[in-house]
């Protein structure tokens, strides 16, 4: 009975150790495989125009608007998340729920000398989000390239 | 008692036994699949149930795939049954504290469990089918040889044969 016991755990342990081994080779090796250590963008990492709008068409990323919820009403990137700066506290459950710690985020505001953008950026990087960029541009150059923007709340 | 002694009985006879080894195999095999070609979409759906530190999400979602299609190959070939079946039942324990700690902190989440989930959201009865695997889980562990059909039929046509064919000459 306890040499079965001894065998059992052993081919158990046999098990995980293959598989893991399996599982952390793989990921080395595939095109596929993602970062096991965190890689935290700097909070605050300016992007362009250009690359903003390659990761809105890739899909991975969620854009994040920092403006006040007026100014999210009158026009914001299309799909993006409304969190002004001054709610930020009590957006958290919310944001938790709603995007997983490993998805990119791109957080925007008016661009220009606008500090909100990268405020909360720094503050995402803070609550856990890993991969945060700012658009320095903002808003008003991302509506004026003729880019996808909607208006009024997000359904 | 008795009825309790025939259903353990039942549950410890030959062919309920491979039928649930070979069920079970197949279902950690078919639920690795996607996750290990792709496991970045994994790795967000174990972040959103908000049970593991972020440093750990991650490699939990690389290593976990592949521990369930090597224990999915142990069970369908018949490699170390109990062992495999332990780490079913363990596989399958995580699984489902997950899920109930998921549902009661009121969590609106996927299960992130198989391909082709959709969007549907994670619910109550998505813990029958991991309560089914861990009990399956646990009579492989319980009762299973470990060499088991087919490789234990393998290897005794193999030593059969051999025995057939007598010693080599001059060995």
């Amino acid at each position: 009975m306890r040499g079965r016991l001894a065998w059992t755990l052993a081919c158990a342990a046999a098990i995980l150790v293959v598989g893991g081994a399996l599982g952390l080779l793989a990921n080395a090796v595939s095109s596929a495989g993602i970062p096991l250590v965190a890689k935290s963008a700097p909070p605050g990492r300016a992007i362009e125009l250009a690359e903003a709008r390659l990761l809105f068409e890739d899909g991975g990323a969620r854009f994040i608007d920092a403006r006040p919820h007026g100014d999210f009403l009158s026009g914001h990137v299309a799909g993006a998340l409304n969190v002004p700066l001054a709610e930020r506290a009590g957006e958290l459950d919310r944001l938790r729920r709603e995007l997983p710690r490993t998805r990119p985020l791109v957080v925007y505001c008016e661009g220009g000398e606008c500090a909100s953008a990268l405020e909360l950026s720094a503050w995402l990087v803070g609550s856990g989000w890993r991969d945060v960029r700012v658009l320095s541009d903002g808003y008003p150059v991302w509506a004026a390239a003729g880019f996808p923007v909607a208006r009024g709340e997000e359904p | 008692m008795s009825a309790g002694r025939g259903i353990a009985r039942r549950l410890l006879d030959p062919h309920i036994a491979l039928a649930l080894r070979l069920s079970a195999g197949a279902l950690l095999i078919y639920a690795s699949y996607d996750k290990l070609l792709d496991p970045q979409p994994f790795a967000d759906a174990i972040d959103e149930y908000r049970i593991l530190p972020l440093a750990l999400v991650d490699v939990t979602a690389v290593v976990l795939p592949w521990i369930e299609l090597v224990a999915g190959l142990c069970l369908i070939t018949g490699l170390g049954t109990p062992g495999a079946g332990l780490v079913t039942a363990a596989l399958a324990a995580v699984y489902c504290g997950a899920i109930a700690s998921a549902l009661l902190r009121g969590l609106e989440i996927g299960c992130g469990c198989f391909a082709g989930e959709g969007a549907s959201l994670l619910a109550w009865s998505d813990l029958w089918l991991r309560l089914a695997l861990f009990a399956a889980g646990a009579q492989i562990a319980v009762a299973a040889p470990f060499l088991d059909w087919p490789l234990a039929a393998l290897s005794a046509r193999a030593s059969r044969s051999r025995r057939a064919t007598g010693p080599t000459p001059g060995a």
